[in-house]
């Protein structure tokens, strides 16, 4: 691997702050395209363009205003946190073979020290790249 | 036996004077410039032009409510009204409007180097953390279109190295240049966006920004638009148009 997941998903996460749409979708594996394409399916976008964005061949105004969508939808997973602190763990505990997680914790004030997850990222490892597959959010319980 | 019915008697409105080419009224105190000014364009048709000046505003508000903190003694605060040919989504250059005639005014009078902040205010070109004066505008709307909008400009004299007995060379300079942008306003709203645009420090910083209701968004400051909306473009050319009713605070990373 050239790179270490947690760098990885720290680059992810800084892609989606910044609004690098094109790297956003670079950094994506093969799964998670798939969902977002399929995401998108379920909302009533047309088979013709999901083909065209799936094979990187859509055009320019249409990739990136699909990308655009997609950053303001990771963005609204991770609002709410100084993204500029956070701190990157990964999980001793991968969730399967070839997979890793990366832990987003956001410091606590000092008072209360120590630091609370608030996402994680988990990749796959592909062709020794690790590529994001998900940003799940921890929101408290219903 | 009384000779009839009381007659009620004439209702005596604020004085209005001829200033500077345009009808002007001036408060020692008041809620605010834009307040007056509102009452004015609203309840008596007041013309384009039409200015209210104020010594002592009681509700010094700017964008959002926020307040300004300047002593009233060193203040110029002013509204004019408007009524400029816009669309219902151009209504907002009307806060660039504002802006260009502050910093023109400003400029012709003082002598210092100024430029525009998005969205509101008026900095040291060469000091942006330095703030002379803020605007605002508030925008009332007819059917598709805008039927009038007051602007309020307010000044702060020391920072500009003014002294007081120049109130009167400020206050005209700037309504001067409020006709002058009102002309460019003519050209359409593109056009003077594009004016506002050069000058305003923010463009090509990279900012980090709070929005309202909620979120966050980054970029470098790239344009504003014929909407008063600044663009934000991202390293990989993702553009988000923030619109002024949109940002809550931001700081330049």
């Amino acid at each position: 691997m050239t790179q270490a997941p947690t760098e990885t998903a720290r680059a992810f996460v800084d892609a989606v702050i910044w609004g690098e749409h094109r790297r956003v979708w670079e950094l994506f594996g093969l799964e998670a395209r798939t969902t977002v394409l399929n995401v998108a399916r379920k909302r009533g976008m047309d088979e013709a363009l999901l083909a065209r964005l799936r094979d990187g061949m859509a055009s320019d105004s249409e990739r990136d205003g699909f990308l655009s969508d997609l950053i303001n939808g990771l963005r609204a997973d991770l609002a709410g946190n100084d993204l500029d602190a956070l701190e990157y763990e990964l999980d001793p505990e991968p969730p399967e073979p070839g997979r890793a997680r990366v832990v987003l914790n956001a410091p606590l004030p000092p008072t209360l020290g120590g630091s609370l997850p608030v996402a994680s990222v988990e990749l796959s490892s592909d062709d020794g790249e690790w590529r994001v597959e998900r940003l799940v959010p921890r929101t408290t319980l219903p | 036996m009384t000779d009839g019915p009381a007659m009620p008697e004439e209702r005596v409105g604020p004085e209005t004077i001829e200033r500077f080419g345009r009808p002007t009224r001036h408060f020692p105190v008041a809620v605010s410039a834009e307040a007056m000014a509102l009452a004015w364009a609203n309840q008596e048709n007041g013309p384009a032009g039409a200015t209210v000046v104020v010594d002592h505003e009681i509700g010094p508000r700017g964008l959002h409510g926020r307040l300004w903190e300047v002593p009233l003694t060193q203040t110029l605060a002013l509204s004019v009204v408007v009524r400029p040919s816009l669309t219902v989504e151009e209504g907002n250059v009307s806060w660039l409007l504002a802006a260009l005639a502050s910093v023109e005014g400003a400029e012709a009078v003082s002598g210092l180097a100024l430029a525009t902040w998005w969205p509101d205010l008026i900095v040291d070109a060469s000091a942006p953390t330095e703030q002379v004066a803020a605007v605002r505008a508030e925008v009332q709307l007819g059917p598709g279109k805008v039927r009038s909008a007051v602007i309020t400009m307010r000044f702060d004299l020391q920072r500009l190295g003014l002294e007081n007995d120049r109130k009167d060379d400020l206050l005209e300079a700037v309504v001067l240049a409020v006709d002058r942008a009102s002309e460019r306003l003519d050209e359409g709203a593109s056009a003077l966006a594009a004016a506002y645009e050069g000058r305003c420090a923010l463009i090509g910083k990279r900012i980090k920004m709070r929005l309202l209701p909620k979120g966050e968004t980054r970029g470098t400051a790239a344009r504003i638009d014929r909407s008063a909306r600044l663009e934000l473009e991202s390293p990989s050319g993702m553009v988000e148009k923030i619109g002024v009713d949109q940002v809550a605070a931001f700081e330049q990373v």
